[in-house]
């Protein structure tokens, strides 16, 4: 005859060493205790068909290979594609910058004529560098300029003169940059020019000049402007500027060194051909009532008589 | 929410490890519940490939109950439209006994009758027992795995016993 257990989780619970000390000895005082050890023994030495996770798996992907939806496969694909097109369109674009990098100097007592990509022209006076990309020309006309330079520009996009001291910016008109020793001075010859510095700004019409420096702009009219500057034919003319500005025009003209004992802020109006040194510094002389001395370094002295 | 991108089960090299963890266990699961071999080899593999498909909806931490409720289902399928041939052949570990052919011989006929016997139980108590006997699960994990309370797999491991007694007594 069979006994009953006392409730239907009891081999469950002696199984998992659940039972207490009363109920354990309940079991094992029954007639069937040792049949249920000998399930638990056989069971214990019975094993599982041989199972290989390796041989498995290969089987696996080879279900896999033939199922596998063609978009998966392509997600995967091209985000790597696309990052290696990105890196390689970014780099050929920094390559384009940099090899559309265009400069331009002039040394003392050179100067020259650029075209620039869209026929706009640049003359370039002595002892100036101006700067502008051709690779970035087409998205808008800039240059930068350091020292003096005409610009005639055709009609067209914006066009952006860049200087220490200001901006110039242009619509198809001809004027004229000077920008050295922290100032501006623009004077346009045709059409309209919009001058900038320090948050300030000045429209000049043809025959008016705007003269930029610590953080001011004053415009002014010119009473005769030529159709260009007169440097760009050889002359260095002068309307009421310090003895000092003209002298530094001349040694860069010239590359000379000028040492001058007078008062170098005295107002002239004056010229000198670019061309002959001798003539330019008889010319001064006169002008300034002084005279002239070339010492053995080729300095050149100059002293009120 | 946690910001980093979890494992992606898309890729090959995290779906393998996946493979790895559960692809026997999981084999076993069917393979106990039916006693078909190679039915529980088909099924594994096909709750794999359906886990591939849907990577992209699947977080790691899911895949597994993703696995086993996918192979559970279509072992439900199958047997609705299949009778399953439930032949456990449980190979015998080697075992040291005395060199006595009576003994042996009488080991062996148990065994072949407890193969039958597990063979023979309802598959509900033979899924618990076989899980907690040989995949040595706790209740705990076999009560998780087959969404039932801990009581419920203790009640099936307690009637399997039985069972297997009156089966292998010839009751």
């Amino acid at each position: 005859m069979k006994k009953g257990f006392s409730d239907d989780t009891f081999l469950a619970r002696w199984l998992a060493g659940k039972l207490k000390d009363e109920e354990q000895k309940i079991l094992e005082e029954r007639d069937d205790y040792t049949d249920y050890l000998q399930i638990l023994n056989g069971v214990k030495e019975l094993d599982l068909p041989s199972y290989s996770e390796e041989k498995s798996w290969k089987q696996l992907l080879a279900k896999k290979q033939i199922k596998e939806p063609k978009q998966i496969k392509k997600k995967k694909r091209w985000p790597i594609y696309w990052a290696a097109a990105s890196i390689i369109i970014i780099i050929g674009i920094g390559i384009a910058i940099l090899l559309g990098q265009q400069s331009y100097t002039t040394t003392t007592g050179q100067k020259l004529s650029i075209n620039l990509p869209d026929a706009s022209k640049v003359q370039l006076n002595v002892s100036s560098k101006v700067r502008y990309n051709s690779f970035l020309w087409h998205f808008g006309r800039k240059v930068s300029l350091k020292g003096e330079a005409f610009f005639e520009v055709k009609k067209g996009r914006s066009f952006k003169v860049i200087t220490p001291t200001g901006e110039v910016g242009v619509l198809g008109t001809t004027f004229n940059v000077w920008a050295r020793e922290q100032q501006l001075e623009v004077r346009c010859h045709s059409g309209k020019v919009k001058v900038s510095s320090a948050k300030k700004s000045e429209i000049l019409q043809a025959g008016e000049k705007a003269v930029a420096k610590a953080g001011s702009i004053d415009r002014s009219t010119i009473p005769s402007i030529a159709e260009q500057p007169s440097w760009t034919k050889g002359i260095s003319k002068f309307d009421l500027a310090p003895v000092k500005r003209i002298m530094e025009e001349m040694e860069r003209q010239f590359d000379v060194q000028i040492v001058y004992t007078g008062d170098s802020q005295k107002e002239l109006t004056f010229s000198f051909p670019n061309n002959d040194l001798d003539a330019a510094l008889r010319l001064l002389s006169g002008a300034l009532e002084a005279s002239y001395k070339i010492d053995n370094n080729n300095k050149i002295l100059i002293k009120p008589n | 929410m946690n910001n980093d991108t979890p494992k992606n089960i898309c890729r090959q090299d995290t779906f393998e490890l996946l493979f790895f963890e559960h692809s026997r266990r999981l084999h076993n699961f069917i393979y106990f519940k039916s006693g078909d071999e190679s039915l529980a080899e088909d099924i594994s593999q096909e709750a794999f490939l359906r886990l591939w498909a849907a990577c992209k909806n699947i977080p790691y931490d899911k895949a597994k109950s993703y696995l086993f409720t996918v192979a559970n289902n279509l072992f439900l399928d199958h047997v609705k439209h299949q009778k399953v041939v439930t032949r456990f052949r449980l190979q015998k570990t080697k075992e040291l006994s005395p060199d006595n052919p009576e003994y042996l011989l009488e080991e062996s006929e148990f065994k072949t009758q407890l193969e039958k016997a597990i063979s023979a139980l309802p598959e509900k108590q033979r899924t618990v027992f076989l899980l907690n006997r040989i995949e040595k699960m706790t209740y705990k994990e076999i009560a998780a795995l087959l969404e039932i309370s801990v009581k419920a797999v203790e009640k099936r491991m307690h009637k399997a016993l039985i069972e297997l007694r009156k089966l292998t007594k010839n009751i």
